[in-house]
């Protein structure tokens, strides 16, 4: 019965009902995309796999509010993301809990810092890239991601994380500023380098 | 003629720019700000996305012996409504009862001519254990906020409407923590709180769209006033406290009588 479910409004439909084995086949379908996202978001392996867990439990509590306007991957990708960015909340209030006052200027002034010499000599742009992400606040790689790996606009962000498109934007504005300041130095290093 | 700025440039790169077409006349007739755009647009195409690593075949399987044992449970109200669990009933109507006990003592205690001194201590603790960590979650938010708008970037403005909503919810609360504070005698928790407050009020009465110097003074007199500090360190505190009220006695002079 669940290989004759061919499409995954059919599948969404039976799992309601209870039938395990439909939402096993929901499973079975999305969970590397799931887990894909949820790593792009928080950049860690584990953190994804937790992610992954939470999402789907997630999505089988509150299956009954799934009204079929979206596909049913949409909808999952939304709780995919929203998961990811309470799990980095959670994270960033302990992370703020257990660091001191110096400890955590500290610690952003590392993740911040672009050593142009060091990095231009290397070359590792997507080791900085990386680095920035880390530092980024949970809402801002957030809607990085979003925006500029998977190409969502501002106003679906918006509507996926339930804030305003201006608030999105302004997340934006501020991801790229940090990603510019500190990879813009270290290229202009690598031409100089060139030209020389 | 309108200055672009970077967060245009930003938006017209991501392809949501307002004005696409006049952006691009703008930079036709001005190299200085063809420039600007090539300069981010030449950044920007280099963040590539970082390597997703790659889950087996066997992902999804491990995924679903993860979750399982979790679907094949009930939720919480059918697992309360089971006759099986009846007891349970006992339990929740006995904590109701307590509940009720401790509300009632903390609202008439103060009227009663001849109190038990061993219960009311008892009554006390249960609503001061209650009232740290209330207040130790309320300073965790607090603190999130503003350490939000502490490591916010700022260019000519930034748009904290978001934040002020969440200033203008912890505001009220901060009040009513604040009272409590007092009845409890935590007469530095209460006077954190109404700092805290201070700046709240400010926060959710100002402007939408703050301007980078007047975040600059926020930032400074955040800094200056030490703050962020002593929300994180009552808050830590509190927090340890109601641990401590929590744990039975199994060290100290109760493990000595042993």
């Amino acid at each position: 019965m669940i290989r004759m479910a061919s499409n995954e409004f059919e599948l969404v439909d039976l799992a309601r009902t209870g039938n395990a084995d439909a939402f096993h086949e929901l499973v079975v379908r999305d969970s590397q995309r799931v887990f894909r996202t949820a790593f792009r978001i928080t950049g860690n392996e584990e953190d994804a796999d937790d992610v992954v867990q939470e999402t789907f439990l997630r999505a089988y509590r509150k299956l009954h509010l799934f009204d079929g306007r979206s596909q049913f991957s949409t909808w999952l990708h939304r709780i995919t993301v929203n998961c990811s960015m309470d799990l980095m909340r959670k994270k960033a209030r302990r992370d703020a809990r257990e660091l001191s006052d110096e400890g955590v200027n500290e610690v952003r002034m590392i993740a911040m810092d672009p050593r142009p010499d060091r990095l231009a000599a290397s070359g590792e742009v997507g080791r900085q890239v990386e680095k920035v992400l880390r530092s980024l606040s949970p809402t801002e790689r957030t809607v990085f991601v979003l925006r500029h790996f998977e190409g969502y606009t501002s106003k679906e962000i918006g509507q996926m994380l339930g804030m305003r498109s201006g608030a999105i934007r302004n997340a934006v504005f501020r991801a790229v500023k940090k990603m510019r300041s500190s990879l813009e130095p270290m290229m202009e290093e690598c031409h100089e380098t060139h030209k020389g | 003629m309108k200055p672009i700025r970077d967060e245009d440039l930003i938006l017209h790169y991501y392809g949501e720019s307002s004005d696409p077409a006049e952006l691009e006349r703008r930079m036709e007739s001005s190299p200085e700000i063809r420039e600007r755009f090539e300069k981010l647009r030449s950044t920007l195409d280099k963040v590539s996305e970082p390597k997703v690593p790659v889950r087996g075949s066997d992902y999804a399987e491990r995924v679903w012996q993860g979750i399982e044992p979790a679907l094949r449970m009930k939720p919480w109200w059918q697992r309360w409504l089971d006759p099986v669990a009846g007891r349970r009933w006992v339990v929740v109507g006995a904590a109701a009862s307590l509940l009720v006990v401790v509300f009632l003592a903390g609202r008439i205690s103060t009227q009663l001519p001849t109190p038990q001194a061993a219960e009311l201590v008892d009554l006390g603790q249960e609503r001061d254990r209650a009232l740290f960590m209330t207040v130790a979650n309320h300073l965790e938010r607090s603190e999130m906020l503003l350490l939000e708008l502490i490591n916010v970037d700022v260019g000519d403005s930034v748009n904290v409407a978001s934040e002020r909503l969440v200033a203008s919810e912890l505001r009220s609360q901060s009040r009513l923590y604040r009272q409590a504070a007092v009845q409890a005698g935590q007469l530095d928790v209460a006077d954190l709180l109404e700092r805290l407050e201070m700046v709240l009020i400010e926060l959710a009465n100002g402007p939408d769209d703050v301007g980078s110097t007047d975040l600059e003074v926020f930032r400074q007199r955040l800094e200056e006033g030490d703050l962020l500090f002593r929300v994180r360190i009552v808050g830590s505190r509190l927090r340890e406290d109601t641990m401590k009220s929590t744990q039975p006695e199994i060290d100290g002079d109760s493990a000595l009588d042993v």
